[in-house]
């Protein structure tokens, strides 16, 4: 074996496997493990309301380590906060538009009265740039639900406008039947960041043309691309107006196929764990706020579907995959019945990706707390020959290392433990 | 060795692995005239649109096909490459197709390094006419190697230039050119030197109704100017160029802008007549040219586009007869996405001595049709001058 050749073995060993940070059970990990799960807004007590303060600006967001992108974010997360309500709570959202876009909120399961739906020029017109809205709203029905913009909803969404809106049931019959304390919110969502930049780019450009002429008076119906009814959009159109479409704005090609896959906005090995102790159950509320599906698979288990949409199933079953298609919610509960490090990721792997490269995109881990520190030590328990055999190695001809007291596990493996970050491409 | 290291067969060695798809742009457009010249007066130069007299032809010069390629680089610079061709005038000594852009760039956010043949620096404003050399005697510094037969000799050059870009709009830059040499073809040692300061609003903060849109400053030199005068003395020859453009209605329907540059040449003392094109550029001339558009557009669109231009030039140290002037005016019609209709009218009149070279007067009027395309494939950062990196952080 010449040193190419070992080269070769060497980047063989990690290829197509994946590894996570072998500090998951430090403290640190647990401490910063709630930054990576949205986070739940406070709220003010105004009279009967229950008030919240939602602002949306452009931000630069980081989904993974060395990429970064701009991002239409609420209170400057990707996903927006958490909003955690008690089912029947009055609840007020004052939305302010820091951007140069419009903008609605869509309060996806909810049961709203319809002018609050947040669905532009149906229940409300558009919240124009630097406005705000108000949206009101009594909490039904109880489960996890979620929320979204409803304007240009195709770009805005996979920009980052989305957040987990949970009602809370103070006889919840799920927490009734499987008595966990620990729960976890996991957004998914997908987005091809060129799409964005690309449109988001052109929308700025419009509105920044769009709002000289509000300013001044100016502005029409033809402009705007909004029509009172069929007859005004018919009577245009023999005068000459032509819908946008018919200008070839976009061929199809354009329209976004995703590069990148978040799990709370974020990818591998940016994604968030989900901690769990030996005989605890947790639940894990799955909100799909993308564009595509995700066939979710957890490795070593079979959880329980306990709600679908927020509604709690009446008769629980267990599986180990299930398929989060877009706008879909599901709660389960997982048993800390087999203690370890488990994968839990997409089993469509063209989304454990970033922009292509695998691993990547929705691929994260449930860590067992009490997993003992010594079960990571490779050397140990993982019965890799490859690893007990590496010291052998240094000894053969061709290897071209002089030093044959080289460390070779060190060079080749880092620390005697598992798991690891891997970035194999 | 060092060949082995510095070869492509070397470079490509070292990297088996798959090769990144970069960015794709491609860009042409396809201009065609019909012209009708009327010319008074016989000039001695020989430029086909001096001398043909009246006639009516079809003229598709100018028209070009582009393609570049651009991808990122390490430590948050880009690298770009162009290849370019465009069709010159018929006679004008170049072929049939000249390569007006076969370069490499390298940029990040402040810097940008240019590298090859490209677009020179002896213009600081792009005028609203047909062509870009449609009043090339009155927007463009001279080339005075050039044997004045084609206007690519001013227009492009063999470059290498820095730009540092400051405060998004300040534009500062020093360039080093080879430009074409007439009399010597195989001479390619830098025969040009300068430098430019440009205040420029990006494109895409032009509705945040800035009045001005640019104001530029620029010196070009051209080092070891031979002189007939001198029996193979060379010197220095200076051209100043300022330039302004502002948005006088910079209304998204309606919008209204006037752009005007003016390129002093400082000449050469002993050249104190103009018998030839030599002479001509190298002279000391003032040139004024200005130009009022009016675009309308519908529906975010362009519709048509109505520009006036006039241009005079004077020449001091030949006499206060010599002068020459320009109108210039045309109509861009869009009737389909890219597509235009073209109706330009220009009359250009000379005085003094310039007569015998460039003849009495011309008439040029042009109808035809142009439609230019351009589109990135394999789309993967953005622009530098985009909002989103201009306005809500710039990402390398």
């Amino acid at each position: 074996m010449d040193r190419r050749d070992f080269l070769a073995t060497g980047a063989m060993s990690t290829a197509g496997v994946v590894f996570f940070p072998g500090d998951l059970l430090a403290k640190e990990a647990r401490i910063n493990a709630p930054s990576k799960f949205p986070n739940p807004i406070p709220f003010k007590k105004v009279g009967e309301w229950k008030e919240f303060d939602l602002y949306l600006d452009i931000k630069v967001h980081e989904p993974a380590p060395g990429f970064q992108y701009h991002t239409l974010a609420f209170n400057d997360m990707i996903p927006g906060p958490e909003i955690r309500v008690q089912y029947g709570d009055k609840v007020r959202v004052k939305f302010n538009n820091k951007t140069g876009l419009n903008h609605t909120i869509h309060w996806h399961g909810l049961h709203v009265p319809w002018r609050m739906d947040g669905v532009p020029f149906v229940t409300q017109l558009p919240v124009m740039p630097q406005t705000e809205f108000v949206y009101e709203f009594e909490a039904k029905p109880v489960g996890t639900h979620f929320y979204h913009c409803h304007w240009g909803t195709l770009m805005h969404m996979q920009a980052g406008m989305y957040g987990s809106i949970i009602i809370e049931d103070p006889s919840d019959p799920i927490k009734k039947q499987f008595n966990y304390e620990r729960e976890y919110t996991l957004v998914y969502s997908s987005h091809d960041v060129n799409f964005i930049r690309t449109e988001m780019n052109r929308m700025l450009n419009r509105m920044k043309e769009r709002s000289y002429l509000m300013k001044e008076g100016r502005f029409d119906h033809e402009r705007w691309a909004v029509f009172d009814n069929r007859k005004q959009l018919e009577e245009s159109m023999k005068n000459g107006y032509k819908p946008p479409y018919t200008l070839s704005r976009r061929a199809p090609a354009d329209l976004p196929e995703s590069n990148w896959f978040t799990v709370n906005g974020k990818s591998y090995p940016d994604t968030p764990y989900l901690f769990i102790k030996s005989g605890e159950k947790i639940r894990v509320r799955l909100i799909n706020a993308g564009a595509v599906d995700h066939h979710l698979h957890l490795h070593g288990h079979d959880f329980w579907m306990v709600a679908d949409d927020g509604i709690p199933l009446p008769q629980p079953w267990q599986r180990n995959t299930v398929a989060l298609t877009p706008g879909k919610t599901y709660d389960i509960i997982i048993e800390g019945n087999n203690r370890g490090i488990w994968t839990f990721h997409d089993h469509d792997t063209r989304k454990v990706t970033n922009n292509g490269l695998y691993p990547g995109g929705n691929l994260l881990a449930l860590v067992y707390e009490d997993l003992p520190a010594e079960e990571l030590i490779i050397s140990t328990y993982s019965g890799n020959e490859m690893f007990k055999g590496v010291n052998n190695m240094a000894g053969h001809e061709g290897m071209g290392i002089e030093n044959k007291d080289m460390d070779m596990k060190k060079m080749m493996f880092g620390e005697d433990k598992l798991p690891k970050i891997a970035l194999d491409q | 060795m060092v060949v082995l290291l510095t070869s492509p067969f070397a470079a490509r060695a070292q990297s088996e692995g798959e090769e990144v798809l970069p960015q794709i742009e491609i860009g042409f457009k396809t201009i065609t005239t019909g012209n009708y010249y009327s010319n008074k007066g016989r000039a001695s130069l020989d430029i086909p649109v001096l001398n043909e007299g009246d006639q009516v032809l079809t003229d598709f010069s100018d028209s070009y096909l582009m393609l570049g390629v651009s991808q990122k680089l390490y430590h948050g610079w880009r690298g770009q490459m162009v290849l370019g061709f465009t069709f010159p005038d018929v006679n004008s000594g170049l072929g049939q197709v000249f390569y007006n852009q076969i370069m490499l760039q390298v940029d990040n956010q402040k810097n940008m390094i240019k590298l090859g043949r490209s677009t020179s620096q002896t213009t600081l404003t792009e005028f609203s006419t047909f062509r870009d050399d449609d009043a090339v005697l009155y927007n463009y510094v001279l080339n005075p190697f050039s044997g004045g037969i084609n206007s690519q000799d001013n227009q492009y050059a063999n470059v290498l230039e820095y730009t540092r870009i400051l405060g998004q709009r300040f534009y500062l830059t020093f360039h080093g050119e080879n430009y074409m040499d007439f009399q010597n073809p195989n001479q390619l040692d830098i025969n040009g030197l300068g430098g430019s300061v440009v205040y420029r609003v990006p494109g895409s903060q032009v509705w945040n109704r800035n009045v001005l849109q640019q104001v530029g400053f620029s010196v070009n030199n051209f080092i070891d100017t031979p002189t007939d005068q001198d029996n193979g003395n060379k010197k220095t020859l200076t051209n100043l160029i300022g330039t302004a453009t502002f948005n006088l209605l910079p209304d998204p329907i309606n919008f209204i802008d006037f752009k005007t540059q003016i390129i002093n040449n400082i000449g050469l003392n002993e050249v104190k007549d103009i018998t030839d094109y030599t002479s001509y550029s190298r002279t000391k001339s003032t040139a004024v040219f200005g130009m009022l558009r009016y675009l309308n557009r519908k529906l975010e669109r362009p519709r048509y586009q109505l520009s006036a231009g006039f241009g005079y030039k004077t020449f001091s140290d030949v006499g206060k007869d010599t002068k020459q002037w320009m109108l210039i005016s045309n109509l861009f019609y869009r009737v389909g996405n890219n597509f235009d209709l073209l109706f330009q009218y220009k009359y250009n009149q000379n005085e003094g001595a310039l007569r015998p070279l460039l003849g009495n007067n011309q008439q040029r009027f042009q109808m035809g049709i142009a439609y230019t395309f351009s589109k990135i494939f394999n789309n993967q950062f953005d622009d530098r001058n985009s909002i989103l990196n201009l306005e809500h952080g710039y990402i390398r």
